[in-house]
């Protein structure tokens, strides 16, 4: 078998308060293939951020800290990488698109400025390449006239262009991985549709794989390949999207897709009893859904089920396991 | 014929003035653009519309939060707009407003008992105040052992449940929610929708709501407008606008939301 472009395996990510651990990721295990778009779906608080940030070496030593685990990018463990080695790969072989465009941008510096640093930092492109770099970059996203308005400076651009724009500087160095944390979730639909269609384009043309981080199922069933889903730090099922959508198993994901509304549904919707919890009362041992789920028993309240299933399909329930 | 409505809305319009150097007026920009339709009692009108299209300002006008540029508002036959100090503030009474961000919306300084207490100070319903606590927060599913909490010590589905109590407490005839739900994660999503769904049919509620999510709009409303650059470019029925928009632009926004497929179970 060949090796996936990542791996993580039993990934924890930990917070440390009043001299207590809070794990708020938990022995998660996920990896993306190359030309594989794989979601990453959650509520907030649940932990989807986290994990990316983890392989982006963004969590630093306090106050939170990776607790154990391996993330391997092409085999090699980014966390016994050095600094500088994993200064080497962010941006330019690993690029992440966060969520708030104006955020991410400098509102000072040109757009096209702001994407040439890739190369000029990466590949110590002279300022003439990399200045066409940015231009051809905002130019594959969908941006008209990308030499006058590589000139300009983020408030000139609207929402949906920024989007793109932070998009485009993830483009520029030529990533192998892309993590996108809510990429769409600040624009308007019309405007998330362009988004979805160029994050697909893109690993079409360059064969990349994503990481896509979102709380839509929308987004997912009509951009992922195969999905995770996550509650309370924990990956509770992960199956191919048409797997997932057709036959979810997990108590949690069942009930997410009951309370979402669609536009073939009108009136009353299911809502999960309850709330997510809070990273201070996530229980210590058992599932962490128990206390809002309608199959839960007391097996549940002792040991936290494993994930298992075939390769389509995997979901960490006592009572809802693949093929029962 | 029916009743008359109980909200009337009429041409209204909003420009904005974008001012150049040293206080120029550079450019006007026309928010809202001749806006009208009716509310009936009972009714859920949802407004839908992309960021920018006009729809808070929409809603401002109509609470009078802003001022219009030209246009009619009328609430059960009162001219809204004509109003000012102490008989604006009486009326205000009639209409409340929920808002997005659940937590911006809150005084974080006040108790859950003195965020209730205030609309009833402000509308002199204090008299009976302690029984219209009680009956709220029933109705929003809160328990009343929750009245010395503060703000940060509630959920996101708690604090938009306080906001909704808020405002039904004074007993308005009209609430207009500004994309109540949308900083909800689905789960709490669901359960804040059924409320107002519940509130609708059990008080019959007039509800004016706002939202970018067509999908939300079609659970809560029986009537759906759609606004894009500051025109209402479809008004009617949920059901026919849903199904057969007369403009271009509703039929896009239908078209770009991503569809989630059907189950096998189901």
């Amino acid at each position: 078998m060949t090796q996936p472009l990542l791996d993580i395996r039993n990934l924890s990510v930990g917070f440390v308060r009043d001299g207590m651990t809070h794990l708020a990721v938990q022995a998660v295990s996920l990896s993306v293939g190359r030309g594989e778009i794989v979601g990453l779906v959650g509520e907030s608080g649940c932990g989807k951020s986290l994990t990316a940030k983890a392989v982006m070496g963004l969590i630093g030593r306090k106050p939170g800290q990776v607790a154990g685990g391996d993330i391997r990018f092409e085999g090699r463990n980014l966390l016994e990488a050095t600094d500088r080695e994993i200064q080497a790969l962010r941006g330019h072989r690993i690029a992440m698109i966060f969520q708030d465009p104006m955020t991410s941008l400098n509102p000072v510096f040109t757009i096209g400025n702001q994407i040439a640093e890739v190369p000029r930092i990466h590949e110590g492109a002279p300022a003439n390449e990399a200045w066409a770099t940015a231009v051809s970059a905002l130019e594959q996203v969908g941006i008209a006239e990308a030499s006058t308005r590589a000139r300009q400076v983020p408030f000139e651009f609207s929402g949906g262009m920024r989007q793109r724009a932070v998009i485009a500087m993830g483009l520029a160095g030529h990533p192998d991985l892309l993590l996108a944390d809510e990429p769409t979730t600040a624009l308007d639909v019309t405007v998330q549709a362009q988004i979805l269609d160029l994050l697909k384009q893109l690993r079409d043309r360059t064969g990349c794989g994503i990481l896509l981080i979102t709380h839509d199922l929308g987004v997912v069933a009509e951009t992922c390949d195969r999905v995770a889903v996550m509650y309370a730090g924990r990956i509770v099922e992960e199956a191919s999207v048409k797997e997932l959508f057709a036959r979810p198993r997990h108590p949690y994901t069942d009930g997410l897709f009951r309370a979402v509304p669609t536009l073939e549904r009108t009136g009353r919707l299911e809502p999960i009893p309850g709330q997510p919890p809070d990273l201070d009362s996530i229980p210590a041992q058992g599932c962490p859904f128990r206390d809002r789920c309608p199959l839960a028993e007391s097996q549940c309240a002792d040991t936290m089920p494993p994930l298992v299933g075939c390769n389509n399909h995997r979901v960490a329930c006592w009572k809802r396991e693949v093929g029962s | 014929m029916t009743s008359s409505p109980l909200l009337e809305v009429r041409d209204l319009t909003r420009d904005f003035v974008v001012r150049g150097g040293l206080g120029r007026v550079a450019k006007r920009f026309r928010a809202v653009d001749g806006v009208s339709f009716d509310l009936h009692r009972g009714d859920v009108l949802g407004i839908v519309g992309e960021s920018g299209s006009g729809k808070s300002t929409l809603v401002r006008m109509i609470t009078r939060l802003i001022a219009p540029t030209r246009g009619e508002v009328r609430l059960d036959g009162h001219d809204l707009l004509a109003l000012s100090g102490s008989t604006l503030r009486a009326e205000r009474r009639r209409f409340q407003m929920i808002f997005q961000d659940p937590y911006a919306s809150l005084n974080p300084r006040w108790n859950m008992r003195r965020i209730l207490d205030e609309p009833l100070r402000a509308h002199g319903l204090k008299s009976d105040g302690a029984a219209r606590i009680a009956s709220v927060l029933d109705q929003v599913g809160l328990p009343t052992t929750f009245l010395n909490r503060y703000p940060h010590e509630l959920s996101g589905g708690q604090r938009q449940r306080l906001n909704i109590a808020r405002a039904l407490i004074p007993g308005p005839d009209l609430l207009v929610a500004d994309e109540p739900v949308a900083a909800l994660d689905v789960s709490i999503q669901a359960q804040t929708l059924n409320l107002l769904l519940d509130l609708q049919r059990d008080r019959g509620l007039t509800l004016l709501f706002i939202a970018h999510d067509l999908a939300v709009i079609k659970t809560l409303c029986n009537r759906v407008g759609v606004m894009s650059r500051g025109k209402l470019v479809d008004l009617g029925e949920a059901e026919d606008v849903f199904k057969n928009p007369t403009s271009d632009y509703t039929r896009t926004l239908l078209d770009a939301i991503p569809r989630m497929p059907a189950r096998a179970d189901e």
